[in-house]
């Protein structure tokens, strides 16, 4: 009993530190950006321009990507549970190019704008997350080798990119222009409106994950196991299908494609908290990826003067040593 | 409630695959607080069988009755959470379970019991204790799973299985993959499940289903199943598995 109490206390303050290291990096995001924040001029100007700089575009984008990383986070740990593999994730998968084809269809083909433009990319986003991620559950189910399904997952991923850089090369130049926009993934590009569905999204979302986190538990011990305790596979499957693909697709459609958030994060919470347990692994790996997302915004806008660096390029250099790390180690075996 | 109830019944079962029948047609029925052992050579469909009964995998045909709270239930009409406060299952290969601990795997079999949450009550943390008593491995409870050894790994699902509070516990050759001492071992606390418990085991050994055994069923190669007790069955038992049964039971 004494151990276990030693354990648990453990995973608390590893808990505690990923939740006070996401808001203190949420707080230096408010205060980085291409313009200064004017501590010193205090007039009523000063703090006006102030005001809608931090309101208007440093607020919104910090919460994006707090949110935004929390999500691919959290999709790539759910993977991870269905296709019982260290190595899935929204992006891997071919799930994230399946939610671009369905924004880029959008953009290029119908260009809504405003609201309605917001909801139509974010719908086909989530079909076309979907649509993969369905493809690759019944392969599973067929070939039962998920190895396999790993790598057809990847080759899906380059087909369908394939199809939407065609699908560029005849579109009007004024689409092409936000596709590639937007395509650069970006936190920044988000509106108070859009902003508030994104925050719907996740947190229903993330509600549901709790609420599925004792039937993940179960599920690692394998379909036969997890069976004979009464799980019901076809039901939980769906669950993980459906939040994973709305949580992808929101996210992608809002944020552009982001790379390596949702394969690192779960490996990322898991080394702070040494467990499995969904109930923990779930909120911590949501706060890894916000933690993620938050540090590579920072690191994207560092140069100043108006330069950014792109934001998947400081995913890509935090997240692949994470999941190199990963596959040297042998997480299962160590 | 008499001593010896009937507790699980089949009538005419055939098992497989869509394009690939396994075992022929077969019934019977299973009364509590009993062992049968199913024996059979590598690939006479002894897994599937065991699978089958268990509610793992449906039967290509025919159908499989369960006694839950004293009425006869047809599993078809049984969903996945009151079948598992009928049975539970024991595996031959134990699971791969990242960080989970020995006592967070065996409270998992509380999960029938649980709420739409699959939240844990005080309860069912007693039962967990219990079920790590009861199998003597208290001072496993808080050890990472994946680092037992094999043996270690097969009580703890058993006593995830007790956990589970089932009436029926179905064992998959348990102890495929366990040394000899652990084999040994793991058979006595299978045999002495049987006191209170209907146990269902598939196995390669011989000697436990003569010695534990209240009623065998061998598979043949053709998908016949025969039952009876082991002196009934000693012909058959001598052509189909090719041993000499005076050689085994010295």
């Amino acid at each position: 009993m004494v151990m276990k109490m030693i354990e648990k206390k453990q995973r608390y303050i590893g808990f505690f530190f990923l939740v006070i290291l996401s808001f203190v990096l949420f707080v230096l995001n408010l205060f980085t950006g291409s313009a200064g924040i004017p501590f010193l001029n205090t007039d009523a100007a000063g703090i006006e321009i102030w005001k809608i700089i931090m309101f208007e575009i440093r607020f919104p984008r910090a919460l994006s990507a707090f949110l935004g990383g929390g999500a691919l986070a959290l999709s790539g740990l759910l993977l991870q549970t269905l296709f019982r593999n260290p190595l899935a994730g929204p992006d891997i998968l071919g799930i994230a190019s399946g939610a671009s084809f369905g924004a880029a269809a959008v953009i290029l083909v119908i260009p809504f704008f405003g609201i309605a433009g917001m909801l139509s990319t974010a719908t086909a986003a989530i079909i076309g997350a979907l649509a993969v991620t369905m493809f690759l559950v019944l392969l599973v189910k067929k070939t039962g080798n998920i190895t396999l399904t790993l790598i057809i997952g990847i080759l899906t991923g380059y087909f369908i990119t394939s199809i939407t850089g065609i699908m560029i090369r005849f579109s009007p130049n004024d689409a092409v222009r936000s596709f590639i926009n937007w395509s650069a993934g970006s936190f920044k590009n988000i509106s108070p409106d859009t902003l508030f569905f994104l925050v719907l999204v996740v947190a229903v979302c993330f509600l549901a994950a709790v609420v599925i986190s004792k039937r993940c538990d179960l599920y690692l011990l394998g379909e036969d196991y997890a069976l004979s305790m009464g799980l019901s596979l076809k039901q939980f499957r769906y669950s993980v299908i459906i939040i994973t693909s709305i949580l992808t697709g929101a996210v992608t459609s809002l944020c552009g494609p982001i790379a390596f958030i949702g394969i690192a994060s779960p490996h990322f919470c898991r080394f702070f908290l040494k467990t499995d347990k969904h109930n923990i692994l779930i909120p911590g790996t949501f706060f890894s990826g916000s933690i993620i997302a938050l540090a590579a915004d920072i690191i994207s806008s560092l140069p100043g003067h108006g330069t950014t660096l792109p934001l998947n390029s400081v995913t890509a250099i935090i997240g692949a040593p994470i999941v190199i790390k990963v596959l040297l180690k042998g997480y299962y075996d160590k | 409630m008499t001593n010896k109830q009937m507790i699980l019944e089949a009538k005419n079962i055939i098992t497989g695959y869509k394009d690939k029948k396994v075992t022929k047609g077969f019934s019977f029925s299973i009364n509590s607080n009993s062992i049968t052992v199913i024996i059979g050579p590598n690939g006479s469909g002894k897994t599937t069988l065991l699978k089958t009964i268990s509610g793992i995998i449906k039967p290509v045909s025919g159908n499989i009755f369960y006694l839950f709270n004293n009425d006869i239930l047809d599993s078809d009409k049984m969903n996945s959470v009151t079948l598992a406060k009928v049975r539970a299952v024991v595996l031959s290969k134990p699971p791969e379970t990242g960080n989970l601990t020995v006592f967070e795997i065996i409270s998992l079999g509380r999960f029938p019991y649980t709420g739409w949450r699959g939240k844990f009550l005080q309860q069912d943390y007693v039962e967990t204790e219990k079920a790590l008593a009861e199998i003597g491995i208290g001072d496993l409870s808080n050890r990472i799973f994946r680092t037992l050894s094999d043996g270690e790994k097969q009580k703890v699902m058993i006593a995830r299985a007790l956990a589970q509070n089932t009436p029926l516990i179905f064992f998959d050759e348990p102890a495929a993959f366990l040394d000899l001492p652990s084999k040994i071992e793991l058979s006595k606390l299978i045999a002495n499940l049987s006191k209170n418990k209907t146990v269902i085991i598939t196995t390669h050994d011989i000697d436990f289903a003569l010695n534990y055994c209240n009623e065998l069923w061998i598979i043949d190669t053709d998908g016949n199943i025969h039952t009876g007790t082991p002196e009934q069955l000693s012909n058959i038992i001598e052509d189909i598995l090719k041993v000499k049964l005076g050689e085994i039971r010295v």
